[in-house]
């Protein structure tokens, strides 16, 4: 099933995501398949429409300040399929800066500064590292208000991650056939600022 | 020791004052208030009981050890050059300075004149950032990979929101007391800053945004977010907070984390209420501990100058910090 994923998910994620059981996997990928939608699939993702319904039904703001923490188990970096999710609010990223920090015998951690066409600025975060447990924080400020997640919150000494919300995640799927000149803008920006690791 | 404040246009000036008094048992007074506003300044002198002066000369003559100087930014430097050439050891409100000439020019001075110039840092006193750099310095988190701080409040209007009394907005205000805490707890200088910033939360004519990503020396990187960005039904005034990722572990810490929360049926329905300890009483401490045994400040000019240096650097949005 995986196979069948359009090619810009279908990358080591998948594979190595260690958050992820084999049965989600299945689930998950059936209903990519009925749903013929293109869509990442990290968990915190019910913060999206949340925040999505703030623009859309309250009519906030596109200028503000996005910040956005992601803590991964895995080695993925799930910066380009973030960037193509706020594109999807914010138009198409002008200014991308990306600096990263790895100790051999600890976390490896991303700073992503990013300038949107709408004007909003973005902190995007990652912090991989084998021995923590998954985790996405997420705050969106602007003339309107605030609105903060965290997908912690509700746990306190539990290791266990969070699981996927598949219904956010198919709720803020972009359509196939859709997003194509959004995706090869990302992607551009993305390798002419970072190189390797993406 | 008798102590002097210099101007109340910056709010602290009324906390340093009520510090101030909570020390007069161990025989620190508060006798002279000079302002430029003489309404704001007499109106203090009542509060506070101290004499006021519209006079730089009578007030320095008016038996000083020490001056706290609260002014506008765009008055540290002239103000602070005054004081050290009357011979007054110094506290000076932050940002030090609005250029990086300015700041080492009053530096210099107060070393020729020898006396001391500390920077009003009060966050450095507020027990949870203490406590993390304690437990940074015990190793608890390991090797520190990168750092993630914010400080974001509400445009506090009036002077503030007029460049050419502040010399900047939110960026420089809410940059300068958590890159001097970054540099604090790591030891280490930034080279490299990136920066966002502009106005996106309804100031007129002044930034209220800033982000900033930095690259310090030693390899480690840390994102900061500096803003006029809580709306007025925030439950505090704003935010000073921290979190350092090491290898072994992240630690957290909010600066205004000591608290009690307030619902009502009514009015403001959420509130928080800072039960800790109070920070500013700890700077107030230590500088008037500082002044009574002649010692080096805690705070120096010079890591008001760094955390200062790194606002000026952000405005430029890429910047490569000379080395030093």
């Amino acid at each position: 099933m995986v196979s069948k994923l359009p090619e810009w998910m279908d990358r080591k994620r998948i594979r190595e995501n260690k958050i992820q059981e084999e049965a989600s996997y299945a689930s998950v990928s059936a209903q990519i398949e009925s749903s013929d939608r293109l869509f990442s699939l990290g968990f915190g993702e019910q913060a999206f429409p949340a925040l999505d319904q703030l623009f859309q039904e309250e009519s906030w703001s596109r200028n503000g300040v996005l910040r956005m923490h992601r803590i991964e188990n895995a080695a993925h970096s799930w910066l380009e399929e973030d960037i193509m999710m706020m594109t999807r609010w914010f138009g198409l990223p002008e200014r991308l800066h990306v600096t990263e920090n790895m100790k051999d015998n600890g976390p490896r951690h991303i700073i992503a500064l990013i300038r949107f066409e709408s004007l909003a600025a973005v902190h995007w975060e990652l912090t991989a590292s084998v021995d923590r447990t998954a985790a996405m924080k997420m705050e969106w400020s602007s003339m309107e208000g605030t609105f903060q997640y965290n997908s912690s919150e509700p746990y306190s000494g539990v290791s266990a991650a969070p699981e996927v919300d598949i219904a956010s995640c198919i709720h803020f799927a972009w359509p196939a056939g859709e997003g194509f000149k959004e995706r090869e803008a990302v992607r551009q920006l993305i390798s002419e600022r970072t190189g390797e690791w993406t | 020791m008798n102590i002097g404040i210099m101007s109340f246009a910056h709010m602290h000036a009324y906390s340093y004052a009520q510090c101030l008094l909570q020390l007069k048992q161990e025989n620190v007074n508060l006798i002279s208030i000079w302002d430029d506003n003489s309404v704001r300044g007499k109106e203090a002198s009542e509060q506070f009981n101290a004499a006021f002066y519209n006079s730089f000369e009578e007030f320095f003559r008016s038996g000083l050890d020490a001056v706290i100087i609260c002014s506008e930014n765009v008055h540290h430097h002239d103000q602070v050059i005054a004081a050290a050439k009357a011979g007054l050891h110094i506290m000076c409100e932050k940002p030090l300075s609005l250029s990086t000439e300015e700041a080492e020019n009053m530096i210099r001075t107060c070393n020729d004149q020898q006396v001391i110039l500390q920077t009003a840092f009060p966050v450095r006193f507020a027990a949870p950032i203490r406590r993390l750099k304690e437990a940074v310095e015990a190793g608890e988190a390991g090797e520190i990979v990168a750092i993630r701080t914010t400080n974001r409040g509400q445009n506090p209007g009036g002077w503030f929101a007029d460049p050419a009394l502040s010399g900047g907005g939110a960026l420089l205000d809410h940059t300068v007391h958590m890159a001097d805490i970054m540099r604090w707890i790591t030891g280490s200088e930034v080279k490299e800053v990136h920066a966002e910033w502009g106005t996106q939360f309804g100031s007129d004519g002044i930034d209220d945004m800033g982000l900033l990503t930095l690259i310090f020396e030693d390899g480690i990187i840390a994102s900061h977010d500096a803003s006029w960005s809580r709306p007025s039904g925030f439950p505090s005034w704003g935010d000073v907070t921290i979190e350092v990722i090491g290898t072994k572990k992240t630690l957290y810490a909010d600066g205004f984390g000591e608290r009690g929360h307030v619902y009502r049926k009514s009015g403001r329905a959420y509130e928080h209420v800072v039960s800790g300890e109070d920070m500013d009483m700890g700077l107030i401490r230590d500088f008037v501990d500082t002044v009574k045994e002649g010692r080096s400040p805690s705070i120096t000019g010079e890591d008001g100058l760094r955390a200062a240096e790194i606002a000026f650097a952000a405005y430029e949005g890429v910047t490569i910090l000379n080395k030093r």
